[in-house]
């Protein structure tokens, strides 16, 4: 028991776990299937897909990534950055979507208002992501 | 920033993957650092001269940067 808690879980181990999480959640799901459901086999459904998914993260991230982390403190830092950019970019969007509808210049609805917020604040962050992790760092 | 990682890693017959692994970083990271694009955290750069066999010295020069070069510091 001492050594399994001592033993080093290296890149391949969680690789490991995902794909045998994966086997398992899919056999599972194959077994809820044999009387078939009458209900539509949601549950068999969900068992397969969420099988499958981590069924190929684990083999796709083994391939593109290897026996190498697939976080380091340079993704760390690019990822934390990059929220950060966008938090700032999305208070700087929300203040002229309150600015334009006290103006009375557009009529936004609460439900567009946040749309377009949530928009924003996800492609602005993939987008900063994406631009320091070409450019190497954050400086 | 430059450095002198490509040529020690060559030195050794180590590959980017090779040292990556060895030093538990991405192999982006140690294209990044050769390429003086990253500045590594002091944890980093003390593991990559170890597994290279040298010292952060050795490896890392900021000689067109503000605040003069490798050897410059506390006055």
């Amino acid at each position: 028991m001492l050594e399994l808690y001592n033993m080093q879980v290296t890149p391949w181990h969680r690789y490991l776990y995902r794909v045998i999480v994966g086997s398992i959640l899919i056999v599972w799901g194959i077994a809820e299937l044999v009387p078939v459901p009458s209900d539509g086999g949601i549950i068999p459904t969900v068992l397969l897909s969420a099988g499958l998914a981590f069924l190929l993260a684990g083999v796709l991230r083994w391939r593109k990534y290897g026996n190498t982390p697939e976080k380091d403190e340079r993704t760390r830092r690019i990822g934390a950055w990059g929220l950060s950019y966008s938090w700032i970019l999305s208070l700087f969007f929300m203040t002229v979507l309150f600015l334009l509808d006290y103006l009375k210049a557009v009529s936004l609805t609460v439900q567009a208002a946040l749309g377009a917020s949530v928009v924003v604040m996800t492609l602005s962050a993939l987008a900063f992501q994406l631009y320091l992790s070409n450019a190497g760092d954050v400086a | 920033m430059q450095t002198k990682i490509k040529e020690y890693r060559a030195a050794l017959g180590l590959t980017q993957e090779e040292l990556a692994a060895r030093v538990r970083v991405r192999r982006e990271t140690i294209v990044f650092l050769e390429k003086g694009k990253y500045n590594p955290s002091l944890r980093l750069a003390h593991g990559v001269a170890e597994v290279l066999g040298t010292t952060v010295d050795a490896l890392f020069s900021f000689e067109d940067e503000e605040g003069g070069g490798a050897g410059g510091g506390i006055p």
